[in-house]
């Protein structure tokens, strides 16, 4: 994908950039605010890593500046280190995520998978039937069945599957299970998701042959067939 | 102390020790004048209706009862004590026949009812007179001495003792006053002068008086007590920063020279090295929570919510970590709803269980009591001695010394507590070890 990253300090860039190229997307690096805000509004980007901090313009102004123009490109927020850590600002500027340094460059990737493929599927969301090779999750009927059989899930481990599985073939980091299932922001110190994970992994491959939900080092886990 | 006159003029108190003795002076001034025009108005007139009274009652006496009687009564009135009357009668001639004053005086014409005044030549005083010419050419002079001058003259004198006591006290009262007031600020400004030097120990010494300098002096060194604690603690923490990280850093260091010298675990060693390198960046990013926390950066995101719930999330979330320990965990306590930051507030209850969990043995209780959190765990507790201190950043009691944690978890919950207008309160359950998350009530 192409990603435009406004970022003013050049390590940081540096290391964002080589972060995102080495997922495999190009990007295009703006030094300072109105340069990024004039790149954002010519070019055509699928996303934008946009820094909170910026000198002349801010990251939350130009934020707010594409918002109103009806700039619906995919936008993820850094907050800088050591200022307020104030998502809820971010978000309701008009961030799609918002990440706070220092990251880990699979967070980071994470993310970014996940919000340019929630603007690119909005609509599958409502979908009733998730689908992962012999594993069927119903939205309606709240059931999971693997291979025709029914599984019993307590209602969190129900949450954690829909998440992971409306992320199929993406990666998703701890934060973002915590994020998106408990809905609460933070960074755990211990493995606490972990033990959720490994709990919810023996339930649905158990002693299946073929695993679908997979650890990704380093990074989170990932539902797929490989 | 050497201080210029400039300085000195400078100094408000050295100005208040001029000005005031001026200014009473110059009221006395005002006051003094205008008394002084009234009482001489008044001693005038007195003065000239006695001479008046004097003149017709001799008159009337000697019209009445001849001149024998006239001489006689002149001169027992001239004879009287402390008399302030002056009489002269003579013969055509200007000889003297009775009376106090020997002589006629020079300029005083002899006219009947001229009036003059003239010098008495005995006394020097000033003498108003009026004469009268009585049959055969007598000559009488009747005068008094006139005391209203006197009595100006006594006036002016005290008023000019008046003025210069006046002056000299007000003036040593003042110097007085601002010397000592300057004393004492010569005590501050001493002190501030030995705690730039270095010396942050000192603090600025109390009159004892009680007054509101000393009110100054115990709020300034308040004031010098807490940054002197603030220093420190930023002294800790940073000397704090460096120790805890100089061990995962070598560690870290150890792992990366580690890398090529065997080729097929480099994979483990690179996740080791990088494991080691988040727990490093993990830290850094407590200190900096930590630091937005404390110094109010963080603007808290107010919700109303229920305590309950959000311990039940975090119950939840902890449940699976705390069985695989091989402990259980309990919730139990009241609904209770309250406006608080509900991130905040779960992170530092996952910090509580965490430790509770790292610490504890076998049972985890989580008490909701009215706008507060109580988490137990039935482990060794905390040594007394370590009990005030374990809420400082980086501090770890004697027990945990070799734990995972980097010693700023508690830190953290403090500093979320008190930005909730709370307090968090740390003791011993004999057995276990208790932590209380009190919000703001």
């Amino acid at each position: 994908m192409r990603i435009l990253l406004v970022e003013d300090q050049l390590q940081q860039a540096q290391y964002t950039q080589k972060a995102l190229q080495e997922g495999g997307h190009t990007v295009d690096h703006a030094a300072e605010g109105r340069t990024g805000l004039f790149m954002a509004t010519t070019e055509n980007y699928d996303a934008i890593v946009l820094d909170r901090m910026l000198p002349l313009v801010d990251g939350l102004t130009i934020l707010r500046t594409l918002r109103a123009s009806d700039n619906k490109t995919p936008i993820l927020l850094l907050s800088a280190l050591g200022e307020p850590d104030d998502r809820v600002e971010g978000l309701r500027a008009g961030a799609d995520d918002y990440l706070s340094k220092p990251f880990h460059s699979a967070e980071l990737l994470a993310r970014i998978e996940v919000i340019t493929r929630r603007s690119q599927m909005a609509s599958t969301t409502d979908t009733s039937k998730l689908q992962l090779a012999d594993l069927e999750l119903d939205r309606l009927a709240r059931t999971v069945r693997r291979a025709g059989k029914l599984i019993d899930l307590q209602p969190r481990e129900y949450q954690l599957l829909e998440f992971l599985l409306r992320h199929a073939g993406q990666v998703v980091t701890r934060t973002m299970l915590l994020e998106g299932v408990w809905n609460y922001h933070f960074d755990p110190n211990t493995n606490v998701i972990d033990v959720h994970m490994s709990k919810l992994r023996a339930k649905i491959d158990g002693d299946q042959p073929r695993p679908l939900l997979h650890t990704v080092r380093g990074a989170g886990y990932r539902m797929g067939e490989k | 102390m050497t201080r210029s006159w400039h300085t000195m003029v400078r100094s408000p108190f050295t100005r208040w020790a001029i000005i005031m003795p001026l200014l009473m002076c110059i009221v006395v001034t005002i006051f003094g004048v205008l008394a002084f025009r009234e009482t001489q108005r008044a001693l005038i007139n007195e003065f000239q209706t006695a001479l008046r009274e004097e003149v017709l009652n001799l008159e009337l006496l000697y019209r009445e009862e001849g001149f024998t009687a006239l001489k006689k009564s002149i001169d027992r009135r001239a004879h009287q004590d402390e008399t302030q009357r002056v009489y002269l009668l003579t013969n055509a001639r200007g000889e003297y026949i009775a009376g106090n004053l020997k002589i006629w005086p020079r300029n005083v014409p002899i006219r009947d009812d001229a009036e003059a005044t003239f010098i008495d030549p005995t006394t020097g005083e000033k003498v108003a007179a009026e004469v009268i010419l009585l049959y055969g050419d007598n000559q009488l002079l009747v005068g008094r001495r006139a005391i209203h001058e006197q009595v100006a003259r006594h006036l002016i004198q005290n008023y000019l003792w008046l003025c210069a006591l006046m002056l000299f006290s007000a003036t040593a009262a003042g110097l007085l006053f601002s010397r000592a007031i300057q004393k004492r600020l010569a005590a501050i400004h001493h002190t501030a002068n030995t705690i730039r030097l270095g010396h942050q120990q000192s603090r600025i010494a109390l009159a004892g008086s009680n007054d509101e300098i000393d009110g100054v002096i115990v709020e300034l060194n308040a004031l010098l007590d807490q940054q002197e604690k603030l220093l420190t603690y930023a002294r800790q923490s940073s000397s704090a920063i460096a120790h805890d990280l100089r061990q995962p850093l070598s560690l870290l260091r150890g792992k990366l020279l580690e890398i090529g010298t065997e080729p097929q675990q480099d994979v483990l060693v690179k996740q080791e090295a990088l494991a080691q390198l988040d727990q490093i960046l993990a830290m850094f990013s407590a200190i900096l929570r930590l630091g937005r926390l404390e110094s109010g950066a963080q603007a808290l995101q107010l919700e109303t919510i229920d305590l309950k719930v959000l311990a039940e999330d975090v119950v939840e979330l902890y449940q699976p970590l705390i069985e695989d320990a091989g402990h259980t965990l309990t919730l139990s306590g009241e609904h209770c709803i309250i406006a608080i930051d509900r991130e905040l507030i779960f992170a530092a209850l996952c910090n509580l269980i965490e430790n509770a969990n790292r610490y504890g043995q076998s049972q985890i209780d989580v008490l909701i009591s009215p706008q507060a959190i109580t988490v137990r765990d039935y482990g060794q507790g905390v040594a007394q001695s370590d009990l005030d201190r374990l809420s400082e950043p980086f501090f770890k009691a004697e027990s945990s010394r070799n734990s995972a944690g980097h010693g700023l978890g508690l830190a953290l919950v403090k500093a979320i507590a008190e930005l909730h207008g709370g307090h968090l309160i740390l003791r011993n359950a004999e057995p276990g070890f208790m932590a209380t998350l009190q919000l703001a009530s």
